[in-house]
């Protein structure tokens, strides 16, 4: 072998090497220790204000009817989660009924009653006649939905005379899970 | 002699970096994104979601109780952000909550949280209602508390279920 030759190998192999390390690096971030004091604080943003989450469904029933359900289904994109940090109704009935709510959030998934939580609402009278009430709640939750999931939100009232209908928003955000939920 | 001196040299220059990487301790940085143009974090509360639902049903008794075991693992601790409850009673009748999140290692009243619940006539024939609560709460579990939700009616009279759902999520335990 030519010492040219040689040279030049030796000089490969040891670029080789000083790649490799780098490459490692590359992989593994260094720890850093967050310094900001009080006065100068990092500014941050979560994923509720990048990523906020709002599906809204009416239901409604005519009389003889106590109950319905807002079905929602794919609300998980691959590779995300729904974080649901509230659930809301408003709903309308006649006079003198109460109207309510049950969040589901994956019973085809995880099975019930996993996640159950009630939404109460106040009833207030509507028009001066008295002829409807309106009924409002909202829940403040930290329920989940990952991908395949249908949450759903029963709806019932406890009188069948005449129609209803509500409407039910849920309020969340998608996170890129990077760990399992329970 | 001098392809080895070189070579050496080169070795070491490529060896010295992965020694000072294996040694260096964290640095202090200072985060200085503006604030249009923020840095994306993530909190536990999204990242370690947990959600725990026990049904508790009791016939002629005054009270029961939703016992959810052990549920923060070793080196984590469970925020609990919100404790919800869903029951049904004869109507008439009141149904409450409280949360004990670890009278076995903090003894009672370490925690001790109530749920109140508003009651909605649950049907045309006035038999049943129904009782809604939901408690925002900042508690915690750490390893080996027996989180529980004692539930309570005011009469005795038939029988009665409740939903009792834990929100919240895992958090690692500093120490």
């Amino acid at each position: 072998m030519k010492p040219a030759a040689t040279l030049s190998t030796l000089i490969f192999a040891t670029c080789v090497m000083l790649l490799r390390p780098a490459a490692a690096r590359a992989q593994t971030p260094p720890d850093f220790t967050i310094a900001n004091p009080p006065e100068s604080p990092a500014q941050v943003i979560h994923p509720r204000d990048t990523f906020p989450f709002v599906a809204t469904q009416v239901v409604s029933g005519f009389g003889g009817q106590l109950s319905g359900a807002a079905t929602f289904a794919n609300l998980a994109p691959g590779g995300y989660r729904v974080m649901i940090e509230h659930v809301s109704i408003h709903g309308r009935t006649p006079a003198g009924q109460r109207l309510w709510g049950v969040v589901h959030p994956c019973d085809n998934l995880k099975g019930s009653p996993w996640g159950t939580t009630g939404v109460a609402t106040t009833a207030v009278i509507e028009d001066p006649t008295s002829t409807n009430s309106i009924h409002e709640g909202i829940a403040n939750t930290a329920l989940y939905v990952d991908p395949g999931c249908v949450a759903t939100v029963a709806i019932q009232r406890n009188a069948s005379s005449g129609g209803f209908g509500a409407w039910v928003t849920l309020h969340g955000h998608y996170i890129a899970p990077h760990a399992s939920g329970r | 002699m001098n392809f080895c001196k070189a070579a050496l040299a080169l070795v070491l220059v490529a060896l010295a970096p992965v020694a000072a990487y294996a040694q260096a301790a964290p640095t202090d940085v200072m985060i200085v994104n503006p604030p249009e143009a923020p840095g994306q974090v993530v909190g536990p509360s999204d990242t370690f979601p947990v959600v725990l639902t026990e049904n508790v049903a009791v016939f002629n008794g005054l009270s029961g109780v939703a016992g959810f075991g052990e549920v923060a693992p070793a080196g984590y601790r469970l925020i609990i952000d919100h404790v919800s409850l869903f029951g049904r009673t004869r109507v008439g009748q009141r149904l409450w909550g409280v949360v004990h999140p670890c009278d076995n290692l903090k003894g009672s009243p370490w925690g001790t949280t109530g749920i109140a619940t508003v009651s909605m006539i649950e049907d045309s024939t006035q038999t049943n209602a129904v009782h809604f609560g939901i408690a925002d709460t900042a508690l915690y579990v750490e390893p080996g508390c027996q989180l529980k939700v004692a539930l309570q009616r005011n009469a005795s009279a038939g029988g009665f279920g409740a939903w009792v759902t834990i929100h919240g999520h895992l958090a690692r335990s500093p120490d």
